[in-house]
This record gives structure tokens, C-alpha cells and sequence, in this order.
């Protein structure tokens, strides 16, 4: 069953964190019992002596945390990203202060799947974590990011980093995607290179829901490059400046809050840079309480279904 | 105002008298400089310094002997505050063993000097705390890895008994014997006043003892201002190899400061009013004095031949923390 799910972001976060286990032996995974999603216990049989099993102890898995990278260690760190980033947030907040390394494992970020409800969906994370100083927050599209994404923040990334990751399989638009995926943390990636509209998003269910609303936008001469934005808060100035210079309408499209999201984040550094003169600015995000239901009908009611994102851009664009 | 020197220190760890009476001076050299450092501030949490003390002078004098040297071994003991605000009477406490310097001591709350709240850029401080609850899951942290690693020392965390109100406690607690982190000292000083009441009245610990021995600790009570009393506690931790252990350590809010210790003061009054705050001029000389004539009379008492403060009232009196010269 597990093969079925090679191309899973989860289940290749697993396989891709017992391969760097392998290289670097001062990782150690914490988990408040919330491990099936990423099928953990394949890490905990490899390396037993290496897999905390903290319960459903959140703020007590963080602190402990804490204190193992006080010794020099690497923890990674696993819960739903609702519970990980809102309940043990200000312990989260204490071992930053400590200028330690530790990775976070958003589980469940963003809207979907939506079956569970508000408890769980994670709209929140990235504007909570985003106020930490030394925070690095990504959200890696597929099971090849993930891989790349985890790969930068073993080896390579000297702060606390937050990976979001989407539960559940791959959409058919992810699977069908011909762009090879190539991380460059601060640097998105365009999928399709367009022209006068940019769309900024990431994660695999909204910005699946962009790459249909693209095909019908062809209809309407429209050709939007799409930027699959897998660094949620912080940016090579000089990418962003010649992207956005290149485009007159630009759009985030956020999996999140529309507030503290990647949205806001780009428009402060766009603010900060003085790129925004002359250009249209437009930040769509979830402005509500999650709706439970499912897929098709949560991106409906938020307005993030291709027809619903067709209506908005094209609204934005015609009337300017 | 009044400090006591880093030689004085010195001079009692290697006078030919017990332990016990050597904490006994120890301690109370440290109050007289908490007390400075905290009358220069302006601010500061007297009541809980002076209640932790004791502690602090046993475990990092005598117990784990933690000098400037080891500070960076792996194979460290590790000792932290988790409640933080008795920081004062910590930073005193590093002074003694010559871990900080006088002019670190008296810079206390200033932008360049020492936080309000421990901090790892601070010598001898071990973790951030001072936000309540946090200290035992990150001891346990540092006993997990360290067991990991094979680094030797002991980890021993203190906190305070209103921190037993917080949630996070009982998730430590109960990972903790759970995991088998068996090598996790805590002790709490129990001095019964949260703030400005009985811990009793805002939310009531019950029986403190039976509770944290339900969650697989192996749980003692002592006097918390007895060093022979935390000595054999600590000695009888040594033996005790298949379970976490705790101390409640009862102690006083205040102690050895007449005008601030609890049991005194809530005689008088509804609430107690020494949590924070610095003294004023007048209530600062008449604690100083007050430490100054217990240390005589004891070394009288027990016949020594050494006056670690004579110097400090003639020389060391100064006006300001800039005047002062430095070691």
C-alpha cells in the first residue's frame, strides 16, 4: 500500500528524512501521535533510538525539543500544523530565542482536506511563525520538492525552519505538471511562463485550481504566468524584482489566511523594494472560518475553485 | 550600597569549617548583593531570590560545583531556572563563583547588562526561561540527549510552586517517567505565595507529593533553607536509579529579610507586597544591616577569625554601580 503512495508529499518526506538520517546522525523526530499521515513508524523501526514518542503533549514535545538542540542535536519535529504552530507557539517562540536549529513539520497545512473542519484545518500557521525572527517557512508542492525542501533545511539553513506539507494524494493537474521542479529557497518557479498577470501560489490544491482556471483564461487571451512560491517568507529581492517588473497585474493566492500569508508577505517586500508603483496588486486568501465539506465544495464556498478564481481574476483584469 | 567581593567567596570556600555553615555564609553575602543589584535597578523579584537562595548557593556550590571552566564541558552538570524571575539571586550566585564579573552583576535589567530573565548570552545560564511551565520538558530535552550522546552531569531544573498551575507541567511530568528519563532533578521551591497571595487561595496544589509520585515520580519534602536537609536529599536522589526525581522544598517567600518574609508579612497584611519591586533607601540599610549583624554574630558564634564585610562598609560603599571598582 505504501508504494501506492510513492508520489505523496507525506510519504516522500518520510523516505527523504530517513535517507538524510542516514547522512547526518544528529537528527531525532518527535511526534505527538499523529504519525500515520506521514507513515513515521517506518523512521521509528529504522532508527528506534532516534523517534520520540511524546503522546498528545504538544507544548511538551516543542520544550523537549528545545532542550535536545540545547545539546547540539537536530530535531525534527511533527504535529498537525493547527496544533504544532497555535498551541505550543510561545514554547516555539522560546527555543528560537535560544538561536538553536530546529525543524517544524506543519502536517495538514492550509484549507484541505476539508473533511475534518476548522479544528484541524491550519489557516493560521504561517502568520504565526512568520513574527519569529529566525524563522524559515516553506511549503513545498510535491513529492520532488519535499525531498528538495527537507534536503536545504537539514544541510543548508542555519534557522529554525516550518515545512508545510498537504495531506492526502496528489491532484491529477500536480501529476500531469511537465515542469521539473528545481528548489531554490526565496525563489519561486514559474509553470507557466505568461505574460501581463503573474499569479503567485503554492501547495498542490490551490494551485491546481489555478492551472484550470489558466485553461480557461486561454479562451479569454488571457495568459497568466503562474509562480509556484514554495518560500512563504522571505525572497531574493532581485527574482522578485524582475518578475514583477515584467508583469502589470499581480496576484497571490494564499492557502491560508488572506492575513499574515504569503500574500503580505510578498506585498511588504514589494512595499519595502518601491516595485509597486504603477502596478495592480491583489491578495486573495481565506477571509472566514475554514468551511468543512469536501474538496470541491470547500474551494467553492472560499471562492478558490477554478470557476471562482476565473470570475475574480477576470474581473480584476478587465476593469482595469 | 553595599556589595560583597568575589574574594570574600573565595576566603569562606577555603576556611576549615562545615559546609553547611559555609552555604550559611555564602548565602547571605549573595542576599547583600541581590539586594544591590536590585536596588540599583530599580526593580526585580526580591521575594522568590531570597526564597531560592539557599538552593541555589547548595547546588551550584557544593553539589555541582560549576566553575568558569566547566561551563563548556559536555560533560557539565546542568542546572536552570524554570520560573526565571529569581534570576537575581542566580546571577548573585555565578558571582560568587566567579562565573560574573561585579560589573555584570550591577548592570541587572540594563540594555548592557544583565536581562531581566535568564538568557543563554549570559555566562553560566543554561536556557531561556522565565515564562512559566516550560523548564521541566526542556530538562528533560537536555537529559534526553544527553543520555543520547553519552555526555556525563546531572540536569536539575527549578521551578516555582504556582508554576504547578501551569498545563505544560503535567504533560512533563507525565512524559518524563514514561520515556525513562530517569537522570531529571526538580525541585520546587514551595514558599507558597504566587505573586501576592496563598497559593492555596488561587488555585490549591492539594497534595502535592502524592499527585507527582502518581505520575511515576519518586518524590521528598524537605526544609528548603536547611543545607543538611538538601544534602541528604540529594545524596538519597544518587540511589535511586529507576525513576525521575522531585523535591518540594518548603520554603519562605523572602527569606532572611524580616520585613519581606511571607510568614511575617501575612501576619500583617491581606497580600504580600514583596514579589517585585526594589526597596526603598531607608527599608535597603535596614536589610543590609540585618544581614550584616547575623553575619557577625555567627561567625562569633562559631569562633572564626574573618570579617568578610568590614572592608566592604568602609571601601565598597558607594553612590553609584560606576564607581566601583572591578575585580
Amino acid at each position: 500500500m505504501q508504494s501506492e503512495k510513492k508520489n505523496w508529499i507525506t510519504n516522500s518526506l518520510t523516505e527523504s528524512l530517513i535517507k538524510f538520517s542516514k547522512k547526518n546522525k544528529n537528527i531525532v523526530v518527535l511526534d505527538a501521535d499523529l504519525s500515520d499521515d506521514l507513515n513515521l513508524k517506518k523512521f521509528a523501526k529504522i532508527f528506534p533510538n532516534r523517534f520520540i514518542q511524546n503522546g498528545i503533549a504538544e507544548q511538551d514535545m516543542v520544550s523537549m525539543a528545545g532542550g535536545i538542540a540545547l545539546q547540539g542535536m537536530l530535531p525534527v519535529v511533527n504535529s498537525f500544523a493547527s496544533f504544532l504552530t497555535a498551541r505550543a507557539n510561545e514554547q516555539i517562540y522560546n527555543n528560537a530565542t535560544e538561536n538553536t536549529k530546529i525543524i517544524y513539520l506543519n502536517l495538514y497545512a492550509g484549507l484541505l482536506p476539508a473533511g475534518a473542519g476548522k479544528s484541524h484545518q491550519s489557516l493560521r500557521d504561517i502568520s504565526l511563525l512568520n513574527s519569529i525572527p529566525n524563522f524559515r517557512i516553506f511549503h513545498p508542492l510535491n513529492y520532488i520538492e519535499v525531498d528538495q525542501v527537507l534536503k536545504h533545511c537539514i544541510f543548508k539553513e542555519k534557522k529554525n525552519c516550518a515545512i508545510r506539507l498537504s495531506i492526502g494524494p496528489p491532484t491529477k493537474e500536480i501529476l500531469k505538471l511537465k515542469t521539473r521542479i528545481n528548489f531554490k529557497p526565496g525563489i519561486g518557479q514559474e509553470i507557466t511562463k505568461g505574460k501581463k498577470v503573474v499569479i503567485f501560489s503554492y501547495g498542490q490544491y490551490v494551485l491546481s485550481e489555478i492551472l484550470k482556471t489558466v485553461e480557461i483564461l486561454k479562451i479569454k487571451n488571457i495568459f497568466p504566468t503562474i509562480v509556484n512560491m514554495s518560500t512563504m517568507n522571505f525572497f531574493s529581492t532581485k527574482w522578485l524584482k524582475k518578475i514583477v517588473n515584467k508583469h502589470d497585474y499581480i496576484f497571490t493566492i494564499d492557502d491560508h489566511s488572506i492575513s499574515g500569508g504569503l500574500g503580505d508577505n510578498i506585498l511588504n517586500e514589494l512595499n519595502k523594494q518601491k516595485i509597486i508603483k504603477n502596478k495592480n496588486f491583489f491578495k486573495i486568501g481565506i477571509e472566514t472560518f475554514p468551511e468543512c465539506g469536501t474538496v470541491e465544495e470547500v474551494l467553492k464556498y472560499h471562492k478558490l475553485d477554478s470557476k471562482s478564481l476565473y470570475k475574480t481574476l477576470i474581473s480584476k483584469i478587465k476593469n482595469r | 550600597m553595599i556589595v560583597s567581593s568575589y574574594k570574600y567567596f573565595e576566603k569562606i570556600r577555603k576556611l576549615k569549617i562545615n559546609d553547611y555553615l559555609k552555604a550559611e555564609f555564602i548565602s547571605d553575602l549573595c542576599r547583600i548583593n541581590t539586594l544591590t543589584m536590585i536596588k540599583i535597578a530599580g526593580s526585580g523579584h526580591i521575594g522568590t531570590s531570597m526564597s531560592a537562595m539557599d538552593l541555589f548557593v547548595w547546588i551550584k556550590h557544593f553539589e555541582y560545583h560549576n566553575k568558569l571552566k566547566n561551563l563548556k564541558s559536555k560533560n557539565r552538570n546542568i542546572f536552570f531556572s524554570s520560573k526565571g524571575h529569581d534570576v537575581p539571586a542566580l546571577y548573585s550566585v555565578l558571582y560568587s563563583l566567579g562565573v560574573l564579573k561585579l560589573n555584570d552583576i550591577l548592570k541587572l535589567r540594563k540594555i548592557d547588562g544583565l536581562d531581566g530573565h535568564p538568557d543563554l548570552s549570559i555566562k553560566g545560564i543554561e536556557a531561556n526561561t522565565g515564562s512559566l511551565g516550560m523548564g521541566i520538558s526542556k530538562a528533560k530535552g537536555i537529559c534526553w540527549a544527553k543520555n543520547k550522546l553519552g555526555h556525563k552531569g546531572s540536569v536539575v531544573v527549578l521551578t516555582g510552586d504556582g508554576e504547578f498551575q501551569e498545563g505544560q507541567i503535567f504533560e512533563s511530568l507525565q512524559t518524563t517517567s514514561h520515556q525513562n528519563i530517569n537522570n531529571l532533578i526538580v525541585i520546587i521551591d514551595h514558599n507558597k505565595i504566587q505573586s501576592s497571595q496563598y497559593v492555596k487561595n488561587i488555585i490549591d496544589l492539594r497534595d502535592l507529593k502524592r499527585k507527582v509520585e502518581a505520575f511515576g515520580w519518586h518524590v521528598e519534602r524537605c526544609d528548603g533553607h536547611s543545607f543538611s536537609k538538601i544534602d541528604q536529599v540529594f545524596k538519597k536522589f544518587e540511589k535511586i536509579k529507576n525513576k525521575p526525581k522531585l523535591l518540594i522544598a518548603d520554603t519562605i517567600k523572602g527569606k532572611g529579610l524580616n520585613k519581606i518574609e511571607h510568614t511575617k508579612v501575612m501576619k500583617k497584611n491581606k497580600y504580600y507586597n514583596w514579589h517585585s519591586g526594589a526597596p526603598s533607601d531607608k527599608e535597603y540599610n535596614e536589610m543590609i544591616k540585618e544581614i550584616i549583624s547575623r553575619i557577625k554574630k555567627k561567625i562569633s558564634k562559631n569562633r572564626l577569625n574573618f570579617d568578610p564585610f568590614e572592608k566592604i562598609e568602609k571601601n565598597k560603599l558607594i553612590k553609584s554601580y560606576k564607581s566601583l571598582d572591578i575585580h
